[in-house]
């Protein structure tokens, strides 16, 4: 039964994602449509999230749930193979979509007729590549999730969408071109695509083409780099994530997880310490990369004079803080690593979804930081943008001082001065900026509200946000044992001959010796 | 040599999508997505090393094979490649339409008001 749990969290979504494609093409009735597309998605992301528990229960003993399609041997067989941190993200992929499906329902989904189908592509894409086992299937789950993504920006349409979709689309087709370049380099020298292949194999590299090799795997990175917003290619990220409906921002929050994912997967495991002469790829750039991010992000935040675009600001600085633990490559950091992205995930997309909220409720004067009539509902917002500053900043008692506080106590003593530095800095500077936001949204006041204008939406439509939100002290109550959990998940990720036992054990050595692939000299010489 | 004239034709067609895509019209970044995905699916196909003639398949004792993954990879890549550039030729159809400009900038300077 768990043998099948990784195959259901693609099926269901795509079939989920048909289903309701049909429905929208065969009716004209697009109320009753839309209500049927509703209680679909709901009822597909409620089964998810309980397959995704158990998921995470099946995995969590440090057991592998390995699924070869068409049942062909590893490594010929495309393979899913799912370990502590694909189930983790995938549970966090499922449930992220539960309360951005809840969210939409307010009103965000009629705007066009398949936002719900869309979001289950998404889903399946999101889901596929957390826990394809295979390089090149990861390049496929990437466009699925792409596709879907750029319809999701799109969605609703209007001016701002259009621009910030046309650059969006046009640098992922780049990263995607430059991804195939860095599969083929790697596949052309190593003669596989398995992942767990992959790492038994990238030791045997010989010195001759290890800069060839490395030449691949830093064009993966920089792929990586680019779907992570790091920089300095993550300028792609304010606007796109400025401009689409607020339930489908706070989805693309896990999106940058993805990159930052695709760095774990590829450059501890393949690239790592350990491995001849494919090891120390990535190690000079992670590092660095990450502390710039980290700065920009917050240098934007501090800049930012409306609140969506500081929150896309924050997404910056918080890849920036994530990519600062990958890359001090040790197993302790890269638990720290995994706690904060399960923070970031859930504090950044219920920050989006309060941006919203605020951002319909202040009428003309929107996001921007001017005075403004008090708006309706003040006193409950107030409460939740204390919560999402406090948990964002990192002050305690919430989520966000415990990752960033595990983060600090993994950095080993040689780096210590440089990233203890930026990493307190920068959190005193979104510390400051949080506060004057706050204080101008909730304070600065002027005027009376216009009677003409719409009443805002109930006090109910706050809920998905708040519970988002409160993940955050659930993470902080609960913070010990999603440590332990991530602790050994990184001691997963870092025990790379177990994982590579378990996916290839049965794969039957056939045949006994390869044969020496065909030349154009050995087809001239013959 | 045929690799010679192999990479070089990669090269050439690579430097020309480039090229093409870092224009400012909508209508010429299309062509140089379309001609950076044909360079990389040309890169692909040669990372199974080039060889004419020969059989997919290997068995006992086979000497020399084409291998078979690389073309594989390619037909994938290729089916994706073409989906994406119909999104992108729609989405550049559809901003010159409701943006008045092809320029990829169209309608910027509204930003700021």
């Amino acid at each position: 039964m768990n043998g099948h749990l990784p195959i259901a969290m693609v099926a269901i979504p795509m079939f989920t994602a048909a289903v309701g494609l049909l429905l929208g093409a065969l009716s004209k009735d697009t109320a009753r449509v839309l209500g049927q597309q509703r209680a679909l998605g709901r009822a597909s992301l409620l089964v998810l999230m309980v397959l995704a528990g158990l998921m995470l229960e099946a995995t969590a003993g440090g057991e592998l749930l390995v699924v070869r399609l068409g049942n062909w041997p590893s490594p010929f067989s495309i393979a899913l193979a799912v370990d502590r941190l694909s189930a983790l993200m995938v549970a966090l992929t499922m449930l992220l979509a539960f309360f951005v499906q809840w969210a939409a329902r307010d009103g965000a989904d009629t705007r066009g007729p398949y936002f719900h189908p869309l979001l289950q592509f998404q889903v399946m894409g999101l889901a596929g590549a957390f826990m394809t086992g295979d390089l090149f299937n990861l390049f496929v789950f990437f466009e699925i999730l792409l596709i879907a993504s750029y319809a999701l920006l799109l969605y609703g349409r209007g001016r701002a969408r259009l621009r910030a979709g046309l650059h969006y689309v046009v640098i992922n087709l780049v990263g995607s071109a430059l991804f195939l370049v860095g599969v083929g380099v790697i596949y052309g020298l190593l003669g596989t695509l398995n992942m767990a292949d992959l790492a038994a194999k990238a030791s045997l590299v010989s010195a001759a083409d290890a800069p060839l090799l490395h030449a691949g795997a830093l064009l993966l990175l920089l792929v990586f780099a680019l779907k992570a917003a790091i920089v300095p290619v993550h300028l792609w990220l304010p606007a796109t994530y400025h401009a689409p409906v607020g339930p489908v921002s706070a989805l693309f929050a896990i999106m940058t997880k993805v990159g930052v994912y695709g760095i774990i997967r590829v450059f501890v495991p393949i690239f790592g310490p350990g491995q001849g002469w494919a090891s120390g790829v990535a190690e000079p750039w992670v590092l660095p990369l990450g502390l710039v991010t980290l700065v920009a992000g917050s240098l934007g935040v501090l800049a930012a004079t409306d609140l969506k675009k500081m929150v896309t600001y924050l997404v910056v600085a918080s890849v920036g803080t994530q990519v600062t633990a990958v890359g001090l490559f040790t197993e302790q950091a890269l638990a720290a690593a995994t706690f904060y992205i399960v923070h970031s995930t859930l504090v950044t997309a219920g920050f989006f979804l309060l941006a919203d909220a605020i951002t319909v409720r202040r009428g003309e004067a929107g996001g921007r930081l001017s005075a403004a009539p008090l708006m309706p509902q003040a006193r409950p917002l107030a409460i939740l943008y204390l919560l999402a500053a406090v948990s964002t900043a990192g002050l305690p008692p919430l989520s966000g001082f415990i990752g960033k506080a595990l983060i600090l106590a993994a950095v080993p003593d040689a780096v210590q001065p440089v990233v203890w530095t930026v990493i307190l800095l920068t959190s005193f500077l979104l510390l400051v900026q949080l506060a004057r936001i706050g204080s101008v949204l909730f304070w600065n006041l002027s005027g009376l509200r216009d009677e003409a204008e719409p009443a805002a939406p109930s006090v109910r439509s706050l809920a998905p946000a708040a519970v988002m939100l409160a993940f955050s002290a659930v993470l902080a109550l609960f913070g010990e044992r999603l440590d332990v959990f991530s602790r050994a998940t990184a001691a997963q990720i870092y025990d790379r001959q177990a994982t590579i036992d378990r996916v290839m054990n049965d794969a039957e050595p056939w045949p006994k010796t390869w044969p020496e692939r065909s030349t154009l000299e050995g087809k001239d010489g013959s | 040599m045929m690799d010679l004239v192999f990479a070089a034709g990669v090269g050439i067609v690579a430097a020309c999508g480039v090229y093409l895509l870092l224009r400012m019209r909508t209508y010429t970044i299309v062509l140089g997505l379309a001609l950076l995905s044909y360079a990389t699916n040309l890169f692909l196909f040669g990372s199974g090393r080039l060889s004419i003639g020969q059989a997919p398949i290997f068995a006992e004792g086979t000497e020399v094979y084409a291998d078979p993954i690389p073309q594989a990879l390619v037909l994938t890549a290729i089916v994706i490649g073409l989906a994406m550039t119909a999104f992108v030729v729609v989405l550049a159809l559809i901003s010159n339409k409701e943006l008045g400009s092809d320029h990829v900038d169209a309608g910027r300077d509204e930003e700021g008001k």
